[in-house]
């Protein structure tokens, strides 16, 4: 571990660049071995099966090496799970061509609903957050609550209600959504 | 590193929460979460393995790089020095060449009786000549033979085809639909009303005594009739003659073969087998998993906007409802409100 973090004061352009000018390879590896656990977990998602995810994330090294000098990367992070996901589908199409269309299901929240609880500077909006937690039935409260104020992980929420992992998720999301309408309305007036 | 424990199975305390956090607005890191939660298997031996394979590629590649210059190096050495022992060599060659043509000559002619030396040899000669003269007619038959059979098989073989967009402009069903559209092709209702059946006729049918009925293949099956296909089903229609319809068909192509195709469908049928291909097994342990889910098929052709009034366990739910997002285009109810129950084990 300690190796690690040395290396980890490098930053992900300065280990690209270092790769595109010098074509340092070193570099490139170094820097794709940040990525792997991130790499290897979507292939497991979209590919199912241990061997085959171990499979694509080799290949998409190597696609890596190929791409990193023709294309300009803005920011390597998106830019990696871009490729990760093109090559995935591109796999799954292969072996079920009929079977397979794309979906975008990723419920990515943006940036604000956090704000709204975190930064509570503002009175007002903590007047509402309180009002509109109150306005929650009662198990997506309680998860929101855990999650977002006393930091318990979904683990944590289900060993404490009792409730499935499935429906901790189910009620955080439901009740982000919820709790981002009401106070929409209650801070317009 | 927080991510690694939590693949670990970590999954308490403030660490994993924040882990869980970032995945909320972090699409890579939750897909990869994802991920590590459908499959089980031992993640962080293949994560250090990866680690390692990687490494090791990317410093392999500076010493294969120095392999590479210094073998091009060597073989382009080695290249100058063969052309030039070539070129000291070359002006040697011919006079050696010569020289062997010689005594092959020679050698021939000693072998033969010396004493008739001079008759033998021109007879051997012209033995040769006749047999490969004789062999090279025979050639010459053979490839006229090949060409007259192509030129036989060529004009009974005719293969009319009719695209379905000619087919499905027309409104009437599909019989009609065949009329004059196709050469040698006739379409004609047995009775004079509207509705009857109609019957095709393929030119050629010749018999007097027999119904001179076409074959008809639909999607690679014979069918006895094909009044109840709608032309909008229809992808591509073929109509075969003589010949080429009983060679593939047998002496039932006698009248003809008309030969369809339709474009397959997809609807609640076709989507229960679907789903219950890819659904996983034992989702709810050892109960029965049961779903009962409402949807309407949207104009393009896909299941949206879901409901799942009933269903025996939350795995089963979301199982339904990832299946259901990976569903292939539906050809029926597009537009409309689907309900089905689904139950499996």
């Amino acid at each position: 571990m300690v190796f690690k973090t040395k290396k980890t004061n490098i930053t992900d352009e300065e280990l690209l660049s270092s790769y595109l000018k010098s074509s340092n390879q070193e570099a490139l590896g170094q820097l794709y071995t940040r990525y792997i656990p991130l790499v290897y977990g979507v292939c497991l998602k979209y590919l199912q099966h241990q061997q085959d995810s171990e499979d694509a994330v080799m290949h998409i090294y190597e696609e890596l090496i190929a791409k990193a000098q023709k294309h300009e990367i803005l920011n390597f992070k998106n830019w990696l799970y871009s490729v990760t996901k093109n090559h995935c589908l591109q796999i799954i199409r292969k072996t079920q061509p009929k079977y397979f269309e794309e979906i975008s299901n990723i419920v990515v929240e943006t940036e604000p609903f956090l704000h709204l609880l975190d930064e509570s500077n503002n009175v007002e909006r903590e007047k509402a957050l309180s009002m509109c937690l109150d306005t929650l039935p009662k198990e997506q409260r309680k998860c929101i609550k855990s999650f977002f104020f006393d930091e318990s992980s979904y683990a944590d929420i289900v060993l404490m209600t009792g409730y499935t992992l499935n429906k901790v998720k189910s009620y955080i999301q439901n009740g982000k959504r919820n709790l981002k309408s009401c106070m929409v309305k209650v801070l317009k007036d | 590193m927080k991510l690694i424990d939590y693949i670990r199975g970590n999954r308490h305390g403030k660490d994993a929460n924040r882990v869980e956090r970032d995945a909320m607005t972090d699409a890579f890191l939750q897909e990869a979460l994802d991920g590590y939660d459908s499959v089980i298997s031992n993640h962080l031996n293949s994560i250090a393995r990866l680690e390692e394979k990687v490494l090791a590629k990317s410093k392999g590649n500076k010493s294969k790089k120095l392999i590479i210059y210094w073998s091009a190096a060597a073989s382009i050495a080695l290249v100058i020095s063969l052309g030039s022992l070539y070129f000291v060599n070359h002006q040697n060659e011919s006079e050696e060449y010569f020289a062997k043509v010689e005594t092959k000559q020679k050698v021939e002619n000693q072998t033969n009786n010396p004493q008739e030396e001079s008759n033998l040899t021109p007879t051997k000669e012209e033995a040769n000549i006749t047999t490969e003269s004789k062999i090279v007619e025979q050639e010459l038959e053979k490839s006229k033979e090949i060409k007259e059979t192509k030129k036989a098989v060529s004009p009974t073989k005719e293969i009319s085809k009719s695209s379905a967009e000619a087919l499905t402009k027309a409104d009437k069903k599909t019989l009609e639909a065949l009329q004059g559209k196709v050469a040698g092709v006739q379409v004609r209702e047995t009775e004079g009303a509207p509705n009857a059946e109609m019957k095709i006729r393929v030119r050629g049918g010749s018999s007097t005594t027999q119904a001179n009925e076409p074959l008809y293949i639909v999607d690679g099956k014979a069918v006895s009739n094909i009044n109840d296909i709608s032309s909008d089903r229809i992808k591509s229609v073929e109509v075969l003659k003589d010949a080429s319809a009983t060679s593939i068909y047998g002496s039932k192509g006698a009248n003809g073969v008309v030969v369809i195709t339709t474009k397959s469908e997809f609807g609640k049928k076709e989507f229960k087998k679907f789903f219950y291909s890819k659904a996983k097994k034992g989702i709810c342990g050892s109960k029965k998993a049961s779903v009962d889910v409402e949807f309407t098929v949207n104009g393009s052709g896909y299941p949206s906007s879901f409901r799942l009034p009933e269903f025996s366990c939350d795995e089963a739910k979301e199982e339904v409802i990832r299946v259901l997002r990976y569903s292939p285009k539906w050809t029926t109810n597009i537009g409309e409100k689907v309900k089905l129950k689904l139950e499996w084990k």
